[in-house]
Formats: structure tokens, C-alpha cells, sequence
């Protein structure tokens, strides 16, 4: 587990510094997809609660580190979403596409709550009208639609999955 | 050994509980007005791996293009000489313009601009996550960049406001876009001299929006005069420009104006900035 939120967390630093620096022609009308939302997803799905939760906090704390976000505004959104998509570990059957996006979406959806709720809670007014956009809404597809890319490639790292030799496995 | 029991079952629960408390503590702390913000400290060791991974993009970028650049040099080069040959002749009208310009302004009772020295930075990174839009450039405490210093930029010949240093790290520092919804500008129409107070509206669309406009200026106002920072009680110096009158609204029952801005600046395609080192002075 510890070896899983280290490679999570390095991974999601990794894209967060790659995504705000030279990979801006992600962008689609101004709108980028959420990449560490779908890493986030992947992990706590593969992992469970306890190592979604933890890779979640660590990587939106380098998001928070990065801009204008208030310290803690992601960490506290990721930690969430880790904790809430760990509980479908070994629920269900995740094929190549289907799953991928329905698990990036409720993310992003998941995602929109929690700002929502924290925009209020702290009077962050800028958060609470972008939510209500257009550009959230391309944004969430966006983010729906490269969830099975992104599933697919981080599927090929066995250092982002359980150690079957550990018995991690359920 | 109950207890210990009770740990191992809801250590989940437990983490969650502790991780949660932690990001709202830092949220408070982040949210008020300190001045030493944790979110500083870490910005600084972040911003190391932007600035490395921003100079290796560049790098790549650069030697990849530069060869198509030589015949572009070459084409720039002569447009530059006509250019050069028109602008002697501008520079003797603009000598007796600035003269002129003078006087009209000792006529009118303004006062002199405000000066400041421009310290360039390059943007190197654009806030990652979706809900703020923070730009970083590579000037920092270092070169003597501070909180609430004025940020502007040089398009297409016009000098338009683009926000202010909101948070500075060591060699690096975040400015808070002028379409930030807690960005406030004190501001004017150039052409009518009325004066307002220009907030930014978020991300939604990047339009600022102009208020407390008094509602008996309307007859003066028209789309397409330019906003100008007012200089009045602001870091911001009189005369930037911030953009120009898109659509004007004034309900009956309102005292006032809502003037849409549309920004000088096209934020889509900053590359240079420039920090107005002495204007928070």
C-alpha cells in the first residue's frame, strides 16, 4: 500500500506540473480534462478506501501548491472522491470502457459537490460560478471521455495496482 | 487492547477523519489574511519542478522550430527596416504630440503618470486544476517581486492590465488574473471620465463586469469606449488599460450601471509579463 500512495502521489505530481507547463495543447477551447481526477479514480478503485483517500490528499495538496487555490481546497476534494471510489473496489467488473467513463464522470460529479460545498462553507465566489459554466460542462465530458485511455495506461503499471503477493488482492 | 481493536476496525474512518480535519485547518488558515501563508513555502519547492519542466518543453520547442525561424528572421528582419524607416518619421509627430500633451494636461489638472519600472517574467505554468486560474511567471521574491504588485502586458501595441501578484514564492509567483472573481479594479471610462469599480466574474467566460457606474451616465456611455484603471485608492496606477464596454445594463428600480468589459488582454496567449515594481509604493 505505502509503495502504491508513493508511486500515486509522485505519478499525480508528475501531471499536474506536466499538464500546467508544456502539455497546455490538452486544452480544448480553454478547457483541459482532469487528469489527476481520473488517476485518483484508478487508484482508489483498484486499492480501496485507505490508499484513495491518502493518494488523493497528497495529490491535491501539490495541486493546491501549484496556483491561486486556497491550501487544502483540492486536497480536500480528492480525499473524498479516493475515500467514496474506494468503495467500489471488487464491487464490480471494470471493462476496458464502460466503467472507465462512469467512474471519471461520478468523479468529476463528486468533484463539483464537494467545491460546491467548500465555495460556500469559505466564500469562494469565483468556484461557485464555475461550476454553473459551459466550460464545466466540456469540462466533465472531457474528463468522461479520456477515462478509458487513462484506465488503460495506468492498467499496464502493476506499482498503481495490489500486490497479489502480499495478498492485497480481496 | 479494546481500544487497539477499535483503531484497526475503523482506521479508514479514522484517516479520513484526520486527512479531512487537516485540509480544513489549512483551509482556514489559507483563507484569512496572513501574511506568511503555508501555501507560500510549498509553492516555492513546487515551482522548482515547473520551472525545470517548462525550460525542458522550451528547449524542445525551440530547437525544433528554430530552423523554420531563420527564414522567418529573414522575412522579419526586412519588414523591420520599413518599419524602422516609418517610425523615424512617427517620432518626430510624437515628440510634438507629447509636447502638446503636456500642456493639455497641466490645461486639465491632471496629474502626472505614475512612475514605475516594468520587470519582465515569462509565464511558466497555468494553474493545473480547474476552478482558479492562477498564472505563474518565473520572477519571484529574488527579483524583488511582493503580494498586490500591479501585473500588465504588452498585445498587439496596447498595454493592458492583467492582474496582480497574489502569492510569491522564492524565484517564482502566482498573479491573479483582473477575471478573477476576487479581483477589483478601480477604474474609468477614458472617454466620459465616469468612474466605477471593475470585478472579475470568474472563469465562466473571461468578461469583466463594471460597477457602480452612475445611472445618469448612461447617455455617455457607448460599446467600445475603453476602461481605464482610475488610480483612485488602488495598487493599481491610473491609466492601464483594462479593456473595452461590451454591453451596458441599467434596471429601472437600480441606481446605478452594470457595464460588461471585455479585457484588453487576450489571456489565452500571454507569454511575457510585465510587474510594475514601485506602484504598491
Amino acid at each position: 500500500m505505502t509503495s502504491t500512495i508513493l508511486y500515486g502521489g509522485l505519478l499525480i505530481g508528475a501531471t499536474a506540473v506536466i499538464q500546467s507547463t508544456v502539455l497546455r495543447f490538452t486544452e480544448i477551447a480553454g478547457v483541459a480534462p482532469d487528469l489527476v481526477l481520473i488517476i485518483v479514480v484508478f487508484i482508489a478503485n483498484k486499492n480501496g478506501t485507505m490508499t484513495g483517500q491518502l493518494v488523493g490528499f497528497f495529490g491535491g495538496m501539490v495541486l493546491d501548491l501549484m496556483g491561486l487555490a486556497p491550501l487544502g481546497f483540492h486536497a480536500l476534494i480528492y480525499t473524498l472522491i479516493g475515500a467514496l471510489v474506494g468503495l467500489t473496489r471488487g464491487k464490480m467488473f471494470v471493462d476496458p470502457i464502460f466503467l472507465p467513463v462512469v467512474l471519471a464522470l461520478a468523479g468529476q460529479v463528486l468533484k463539483s459537490v464537494c467545491a460546491l460545498v467548500i465555495s460556500a462553507v469559505f466564500a469562494l465566489e469565483s468556484v461557485h460560478s464555475h461550476i454553473f459554466s459551459t466550460r464545466f460542462l466540456v469540462e466533465i465530458i472531457y474528463t468522461g471521455l479520456l477515462g478509458p485511455v487513462v484506465f488503460a495506461l495506468l492498467g499496464m503499471t502493476r506499482r498503481l495496482q495490489p500486490d497479489r503477493r502480499r495478498g492485497e488482492i480481496i | 487492547m479494546r481500544v487497539r481493536e477499535t483503531v484497526r476496525k475503523h482506521r479508514d474512518s479514522l484517516t479520513l477523519t484526520i486527512l479531512v480535519l487537516a485540509c480544513f485547518v489549512s483551509l482556514t488558515v489559507s483563507t484569512d489574511s496572513m501574511r506568511m501563508r503555508p501555501g507560500e513555502v510549498g509553492q516555492s519547492v513546487v515551482a522548482l519542478f515547473q520551472q525545470a519542466t517548462s525550460a525542458i518543453g522550451r528547449f524542445f520547442a525551440d530547437t525544433v522550430t528554430s530552423i523554420r525561424e531563420l527564414s522567418e528572421l529573414r522575412r522579419q528582419y526586412d519588414d523591420l527596416l520599413t518599419q524602422v524607416r516609418r517610425y523615424e518619421t512617427i517620432a518626430d509627430d510624437i515628440t510634438q504630440l507629447q509636447a502638446e500633451n503636456v500642456r493639455l494636461r497641466e490645461a486639465l489638472g491632471f496629474e502626472a503618470a505614475i512612475p514605475h519600472e516594468a520587470l519582465p517574467a515569462r509565464v511558466i505554468a497555468k494553474e493545473p486544476g480547474t476552478f482558479f486560474a492562477g498564472i505563474t511567471i518565473n520572477k519571484g521574491r529574488t527579483a524583488g517581486v511582493r503580494r498586490d504588485m500591479p501585473v500588465i502586458a504588452n498585445q498587439d501595441g496596447i498595454r493592458g492590465l492583467v492582474g496582480r501578484v497574489s502569492e510569491v514564492g522564492l524565484t517564482t509567483s502566482v498573479v491573479m488574473p483582473v477575471f478573477d472573481g476576487n479581483s477589483f479594479v478601480a477604474a474609468r471610462l477614458l472617454r466620459s471620465r465616469h468612474e466605477g469599480l471593475v470585478s472579475g466574474a470568474g472563469l465562466t467566460d473571461g468578461t469583466l463586469t463594471m460597477l457602480y457606474v452612475a445611472r445618469s451616465a448612461r447617455s455617455d456611455i457607448a460599446v467600445d469606449d475603453v476602461v481605464i484603471t482610475s488610480g483612485m485608492r488602488s495598487i493599481f496606477p491610473e491609466g492601464i488599460r483594462i479593456g473595452t464596454v461590451e454591453s451596458i445594463q441599467g434596471r429601472s428600480y437600480e441606481t446605478s450601471l452594470t457595464i460588461g468589459v471585455r479585457p484588453a488582454v487576450d489571456f489565452s496567449r500571454l507569454e511575457y509579463l510585465f510587474v510594475l515594481m514601485e506602484a504598491d509604493q
